[in-house]
């Protein structure tokens, strides 16, 4: 049962591009269609995750995705090794949606509301059957964090990413990535004070009620 | 994992699920495969030459608008000139303030630019085109094809020229031009009705009448117009093996319209796979061509229906086990694509007893139980 979920996705819309990663990357930079099309149903479902995590089910979550391919499609002639590629277009996903994440907290000044409490995102979290609203609380506290620290903590913590792997994908040091992750984790506990049922989970977690 | 990470997988869970309900990601596939031909087209020309050159021209049109402005107060404003590149199978038309109409055919790469709303001028770069001129007192149309300069007024005409062939026609069908050009230096007064036909490479100019009578030089012409349209229906590749004067073979064929496949020129990759299959009936590459065939209509068309009969073509006549699970797998796809369920559930199910294992068995397995 767990092979079908994990292959259900690609089924359905893949070309069979038979090939590895190294292979694909070589039918990419010859402008092989196939390869471009076997590139996106291989890697736009880690991609889109990746989006998810740190921009929250966000509508522009697929036009961000479509621009991490089109993106790396123009720059894959500078991917030295094809093997990490998983590495690199996860690395563009983050830079993206870092860049989204900056662009509209700059021209936030503009709206009378964060963009996270725009109607449109009501829509989406009503569309859901979510048992409480705390998750929609803690979309909100994360929102509040700095680009940065929304990214290291949604990869840690939602993503379940090995501190190795967010520095990678952040082009962090291993150390750098350590202290941000630290630095975020007090951040997101002073603000969830303002949250009673982001507060309550904390404060019912051992782990987090130490920190 | 404590209890409030497993929160935050939840709610991880909970925000994925919101997305893949909200978004059909097929059509965002889609829209990356119509933007990944065009990137990919352009990742082989962005070398900096290229670039360089594109900012040079761009600025040397604006220090030369910005000199004859200042040189000229009375010089009307040129208007950035349409480029236009007419591909695929329809004609491209461009309607005019006037009435006037420019009717551009499948091939034909022009500019369109104006002086003022009166003036216009159409420049023929390569193809075909057909022009609606409305008469009016100030028109002033002009139109430039290759080296020859039509000077109109109220006027409807064909007028083409071929850049390889260095071939220059206008067909008149009502009202009168003047055609200036390469031959005929001193210009040429056209009336309605009449042809005019010019080969640079032959050094001859014709005139004859649009019915076919009264031609100065007819056979030349109809030689020329032969070529012309025998030119049209064959592909570029085709023109390159038919120049080396031997018969293509199997393999070159399916090499040059594999290229046209992949360059996204479907209609000319569909006319060499099948005249590789008419012509090379018994060879290899023949079988070869009825995958690709079917792969292309799947990718490219998204004809499935008909890329199903190509890969099972591919499957009947297949007398290895090259890329059979892979075509199996797209028969399958396609199959349940265009409707044919059952067709679907019974090549679904050889998949899953020939490839339990393989990389669409889970597809199959939903397919077959359907």
């Amino acid at each position: 049962m767990k092979s079908v979920t994990k292959y259900k996705k690609s089924n359905i819309s893949s070309i069979p591009f038979t090939g590895d990663d190294w292979e694909l990357v070589e039918g990419v930079r010859n402008g092989n269609i196939g390869a471009c099309t076997a590139f996106y149903d291989r890697y736009s479902i880690h991609v889109q995750k990746v989006l998810t995590r740190i921009m929250g089910p966000d509508q522009e979550i697929m036009d961000l995705c479509n621009e991490v391919f089109f993106q790396s499609l123009k720059s894959i002639d500078k991917l030295k090794d094809p093997y990490c590629l998983k590495a690199w277009i996860t690395q563009i996903a983050v830079f993206t949606g870092r860049r989204c994440i900056r662009k509209r907290k700059r021209t936030n000044w503009l709206k009378f509301v964060p963009f996270y409490e725009l109607p449109e995102m009501d829509r989406l979290y009503g569309a859901s059957e979510i048992p409480d609203k705390s998750v929609r609380d803690v979309r909100d506290v994360i929102s509040k964090l700095s680009p940065d620290d929304q990214i290291v903590f949604t990869l840690r913590y939602m993503e379940q990413m090995e501190i190795a792997q967010i520095a990678d994908a952040c082009g962090y040091s291993l150390r750098t990535a350590k202290r941000r992750l630290a630095s975020c984790e007090v951040r997101f506990k002073k603000i969830a004070k303002d949250y009673p049922l982001i507060a309550n989970r904390l404060q019912s977690s051992e782990k987090w009620r130490n920190r | 994992m404590n209890e409030f990470n497993k929160f935050l997988t939840d709610a991880a869970k909970v925000e994925d699920n919101i997305v893949e309900s909200e978004f059909n990601k097929e059509v965002y596939r889609d829209r990356f495969i119509v933007h990944a031909a065009e990137i990919t087209g352009t990742v082989s020309r962005s070398f900096p030459l290229f670039r360089v050159l594109a900012v040079a021209g761009v600025l040397g049109i604006i220090v030369l608008s910005v000199y004859i402005f200042q040189n000229d107060a009375s010089v009307k404003t040129l208007e950035t000139p349409q480029w236009i590149s007419v591909r695929g199978g329809e004609d491209v038309e461009r309607t005019f303030a006037d009435g006037s109409k420019v009717v551009l055919l499948s091939g034909t790469k022009a500019r369109i630019s104006s002086q003022g709303p009166e003036n216009k001028i159409v420049t023929i770069e390569n193809g075909m085109a057909s022009i609606h001129v409305v008469h009016h007192t100030n028109t002033n149309w002009s139109v430039m094809a290759g080296p020859y300069n039509v000077k109109v007024t109220g006027t409807r005409f064909s007028v083409s020229w071929n850049a390889e062939t260095e071939y220059f026609e206008l067909k008149l069908f009502e009202g009168q031009v003047i055609v200036n050009g390469p031959l005929i230096e001193n210009g040429q007064i056209l009336n309605g009705g009449r042809v005019l036909t010019a080969s640079i490479s032959n050094q001859n100019v014709a005139i004859g009448s649009l019915a076919g009578e009264d031609s100065d030089s007819n056979s030349e012409l109809e030689a020329d117009e032969a070529v012309k349209n025998d030119k049209k229906t064959e592909s570029k590749e085709f023109r390159a093996i038919r120049k080396t004067g031997k018969r293509p073979a199997a393999k070159e064929l399916l090499e040059s319209a594999n290229k046209m496949r992949l360059s996204g020129n479907i209609d000319e990759a569909k006319k060499m796979y099948l005249n590789l299959r008419q012509n090379f009936s018994n060879s290899p590459q023949s079988n070869t061509a009825a995958l690709y065939m079917g792969r292309m209509l799947f990718d490219q068309e998204r004809k499935y229906k008909e890329a199903a009969v190509w890969l099972q073509i591919y499957l009947d006549n297949q007398t290895d086990n090259t890329l059979k699970r892979e075509t199996l797998g797209r028969l399958m796809e396609a199959q349940y694509r265009s409707g044919m369920k059952q067709k679907a559930s019974m090549s679904a199910k050889k998949y899953i007893e020939l490839y339990p294992e393989g990389p669409q068995a889970a597809l199959a397995a939903r397919l077959a139980s359907e």
